[in-house]
């Protein structure tokens, strides 16, 4: 029953009424108050007696609100009169027209900044439309504003459009919904009038402050309104250039289906048509009119009125002119009240910007000069995937749709609907197989010959059925699911691995399958098998490394963690295809006859291409050398007593916790087994750390058993040795892109553009060539012991620690007196 | 049954009268807000797996775990540690890592394979006491609490 509440509870209700409904609310409404009766029946009940219907599930339990309980109920957070869109507009918070230029700019920088907010995943109602002049927008009586205004919803509906059609944000990432505000949204959809309506403005502007009728200080005005004008015609020319990518008949290409009329023609076929690069042109011209009209809007910000209120509770008012961030109430659905940050105003516009940025990285690619072939396009994907991991989710939309753009004219047609990306194209036209054959010839080219595609349709029978089956799921995998994951947020990006991880591995056997049905004669010659392989251990590598940027991993984790990194784990994904490498030299080798320019210049190309694979090859052995160094490194600072926290403080349950923190890595055909893994693991870490001399290493490999170490200071000189053969590869790696950038090929992409995903050479050769020094003296003896402890410092590299010896303290002295020597643990 | 251990008196839920206990803890601990239905749904439908603690000289209530058991999509049975608080004046007495042992105990004789729950990534003194209890952080949830901060999913697996 609706039993009276107190006076203040009545005004507030009141003040969320239109006016006359709570009279007109009364006339429909016959209340009744039924408190006696509910005692009544109450009574019949005992004690802790419940009712609960089947169908109440926790998720019911947990979205009930308690009427005006403060953290569940949003209402209660009205404690003081709040603009209403239609009540409040043209009065003196709510001004529709005369307004100053302070207040004009504040209004616009403000909506800028509630702008970006949503972008970066804030809630509509809570951001965007707490500016109420977008509830009113024919109301609006200043030109300017109003233009605005209309740009601005546009612009948001487009926005929207981008990144809905991408599919590549979660929940957290960005909020759709528009909560009933879609009407508005739509009135809004013709953006060209939009666009010529902004130009209008900002003329009509530029001529009235040229005759003096307005101040000079409305020029500031004229720069919001490009920087939305130009945002406008950016994505409108992004959206031209999804369908000039889209276009060509490629629609109804089946994913086994080759763009090009010669299999053989793979290699120089045409990526990007002049259509899609002349459209790609335009895009990159009106980025350059949105990054210039945004420099000018983050010079100009003091201007504006700031929203004083914002962060001030005391303050009766948001401070900027028609906002109102309590109005939208009453449209959310009855929810907790969600804590929402609105982007403070040299933030927002500099959020903007790195969209525009990353945009710009991202387009540079598509283009005939830079990306004219396949060649090309190996080394641009992963420049391109390493810079997106911390893009904006609307930059990361935009990347999903440049590289693996819908071929489906229709989904363009229905620009906003998402239809999924199931038919998505590599650059809107190239198939899945075509874009796999392409890419396992640059990844083996002596290997594949002049025409794969011809090789594989050779085959007969079951053969040729595999040699379908594999490439057409294999394509699949790599350009649905391998490439949009570098489009997720970190978090999400690290499950997508997995699932990467779960749908490669079960394509291993067939890829070895293949390789014998297309080399029957040479035993050691393969292709898809050592191809796979790669990506296995790039993802595999990407899925440990990730752990530390989501800092799931405790202190005591990290040895488990650089085991798997480095001889424990990686090491067999290595030693694969290092295997294939060798055969590939070996018959580089054999065809190789130095006395035909043919050949020569044959031998020239592949061997500048194989020494790009090998590049990429020795980046990942020099970072196995260093994770190994690290493990010893650990080994050595637990058995000296400087790193307790080392310890597993439950290992009753370790090997459990092992299994499933590993669990998409372990499990797999030739790889060690997880127990046996988690084995392996216990007898290396034992093997450093314990010195009873009773050590049992039978079951290690014959290259990871060791003479048994008698004191720490062995162990920390292995330690020193291993960072010193990591030290030495990192710097040849490092070298040679140096080395390969100066240089003038222009035939073979240069090494300096070859990207692994989280690699930063330079900090890792700081790292090794510190922890380096370190190790040695502490193997000399100096600072041993556990009064002198150590930390791990991150800072350097987030994925490989410093070792920092700390001070001694009293504390230290005392714990390392009465500390036993310390044993087992990981 | 109650067990009384370093002068702390731990039972199991009894009746409805412990609720206030239970809410007042909650309420004046946890960010997250509750209604009384999500009290109730885990406490009557799961009142094995609802710890409290009092301080055996004084009687006051130091410390309050709620979790439920139900099956996952997997198959397997999975647990969930729902809320757990103690005190301010009781804390740094292994009250809550013994009120979690108590659940866990609970949870493994009913046939669960693991357990799983949230914290806030910035709440240092929980993932310590999870993680010393054998969880790992399974996931990073992105602005998973109403005040914006992510979480950690912890997990443990039982044997």
């Amino acid at each position: 029953s609706m039993t009276s509440s107190s006076n203040d509870s009545q005004q507030l209700g009141q003040l969320l009424q239109e006016p006359g409904s709570q009279q007109q609310q009364q006339q429909q409404s016959d209340y009744s108050d039924i408190t006696e009766q509910f005692k009544s029946a109450a009574c019949h009940l005992q004690l802790g007696e419940l009712l609960q219907h089947q169908s109440f599930s926790l998720y019911d339990a947990m979205t009930a609100i308690e009427m005006m309980e403060p953290k569940m109920d949003s209402g209660m957070r009205l404690d003081r009169e709040i603009l209403h869109p239609q009540r409040s507009a043209g009065g003196p918070l709510m001004k529709l027209s005369d307004l100053t230029d302070a207040e004009l700019l504040g209004v616009m920088d403000e909506s800028l900044a509630c702008l970006a907010s949503w972008l970066d995943g804030e809630s509509a109602l809570q951001s965007v439309f707490i500016n109420l002049y977008l509830q009113c927008i024919d109301k609006i009586e200043c030109q300017p504003l109003r233009t605005f205004c209309h740009g601005l919803l546009c612009l948001l509906q487009r926005a929207k459009d981008v990144i809905t059609l991408a599919n590549t944000t979660d929940e957290e990432d960005f909020n759709p919904l528009l909560y009933g505000f879609e009407a508005a949204a739509a009135q809004a959809a013709d953006d060209e009038r939009i666009t010529s309506a902004l130009k209008e403005a900002d003329d009509d502007i530029g001529r009235q402050v040229k005759a003096g009728q307005l101040a000079a200080g409305h020029r500031l005005v004229q720069h919001r309104l490009r920087l939305l004008r130009s945002l406008l015609l950016l994505l409108r020319q992004f959206h031209r250039m999804l369908q000039a990518m889209g276009g060509g008949g490629s629609a109804d290409l089946p994913d086994s289906a080759l763009s090009v009329t010669s299999a053989a023609a793979i290699d120089t076929a045409e990526l990007v048509s002049p259509a899609a690069a002349e459209a790609a042109a335009e895009v990159r011209r009106q980025l350059e009119s949105a990054s210039s009209a945004c420099a000018s809007v983050a010079a100009s910000l003091e201007v504006g009125q700031p929203a004083a209120g914002r962060d001030d509770p005391r303050l009766k008012a948001y401070g900027v002119q028609g906002f109102e961030p309590l109005a939208n109430l009453r449209q959310l659905p009855p929810s907790f009240p969600r804590c929402v940050r609105v982007f403070e105003r040299p933030a927002a516009v500099a959020y903007l910007a790195r969209c525009l940025d990353c945009l710009r990285q991202f387009l540079t690619d598509v283009t005939p000069a830079a990306c004219p072939s396949y060649q090309q396009l190996y080394t641009r994907l992963a420049l391109v995937c390493g810079l997106s991991s911390d893009a904006p989710c609307f930059a990361r939309s935009c990347l999903r749709l440049l590289y693996c753009c819908p071929a489906q004219q229709q989904q363009l047609h229905n620009y906003g609907i998402n239809l999924g990306l199931g038919s998505a194209r590599l650059f809107g036209r190239h198939s899945p197989v075509e874009f796999l054959l392409a890419s396992v010839k640059q990844f083996c080219p002596i290997a594949a010959g002049a025409d794969l595609n011809a090789s594989v349709r050779q085959l007969q029978g079951q053969s040729r059925q595999l040699a379908d089956s594999l490439c057409l799921q294999l394509g699949r995998a790599l350009l649905h699911q391998v490439c949009p994951l570098f489009s997720r947020n970190r978090s999400r990006k690290r499950e997508k691995l997995a699932a990467c991880l779960d749908a490669l591995w079960p394509l291993y056997e067939s890829c070895y399958c293949l390789d014998r049905a297309l080399f029957p004669n040479d035993e050691c010659r393969s292709l898809f098998l050592p191809y796979l392989t790669f990506y296995l251990f790039r993802l595999s590598r990407l899925y440990l490394l990730s752990g530390f940027s989501l800092q799931l991993y405790a202190r005591h984790e990290l040895p488990s963690v650089y085991f798997m990194l480095g001889d424990g784990y990686m090491y067999f994904l290595l030693v694969g295809i290092v295997q294939a490498d060798l055969a590939i030299q070996q018959q580089l080798q054999l065809t190789h006859n130095p006395y035909t320019k043919l050949s020569r210049q044959h031998h020239r190309y592949h061997q500048q291409v194989q020494t790009l694979y090998q590049h990429h090859l020795s980046m990942l052995r020099a970072s196995n050398y260093l994770a190994t160094a690290t493990f010893y490194a650990l080994a050595a600072l637990h058995s000296d007593g400087k790193m307790q926290q080392l310890a597993s403080p439950h290992q009753a349950g370790e090997s459990s916790s092992f299994k499933h923190r590993y669990q998409p890595l372990l499990q797999r055909p030739f790889l060690p087994r997880s127990i046996t893994c988690y084995t392996n693991l216990q007898t290396m870490w034992d093997s450093r750390t314990t010195f009873n001399g009773e050590l049992d290493d039978s079951e290690l490999d014959e290259g990871q058993q060791r003479k048994p170490a008698s004191t720490p200071a062995d162990v920390y000189a292995e330690a020193t040795r291993e960072f010193e053969k990591a030290r030495d590869a990192l710097v040849k790696v490092v070298n040679t892109a140096s080395s390969s950038a100066g240089s003038n090929s222009k035939s073979a992409p240069s090494l300096a553009t070859v990207c692994i995903e989280d690699w930063d050479g330079e900090a890792m050769i700081k790292v090794a060539k510190t922890n380096m020094v370190v190790t040695k003296l502490l193997a000399a003896g100096h600072r041993a012991g556990p009064q002198h402890p150590a930390e791990l410092d991150f800072s350097v590299c987030p994925h490989y620690p410093v070792i920092k010896l700390l001070a001694p303290t009293a504390a230290s002295s005392t714990a390392a007196a009465a500390a036993a020597p310390s044993s087992n643990g990981k | 049954m109650e067990e009384v251990h370093e002068g702390v008196r731990y039972r199991p839920y009894k009746s409805e009268l412990d609720l206030p206990d239970i809410v007042g803890q909650i309420t004046s601990e946890l960010s997250e807000p509750y209604s009384v239905y999500t009290y109730r749904y885990f406490i009557h439908n799961w009142p094995e797996l609802c710890y409290l603690a009092y301080d055996a000289d004084t009687g006051r209530c130091a410390g309050v775990i709620v979790g439920k058991l139900d099956q996952h999509r997997m198959g397997h049975l999975r647990g969930y540690i729902a809320m757990l608080a103690v005190e301010p004046a009781f804390r740094r007495r292994r009250i809550g890592s013994h009120l979690v042992r108590l659940a866990l105990a609970s949870l493994q004789q009913q046939g669960c394979t693991e357990v799983v729950l949230e914290t806030e990534v910035t709440n240092g003194a929980a993932l310590n006491l999870y993680e010393r209890l054998g969880f790992i952080r399974d996931k990073r949830l992105i602005r998973y609490y109403l005040n914006g901060v992510d979480a950690f999913r912890l997990k443990l697996w039982l044997a």
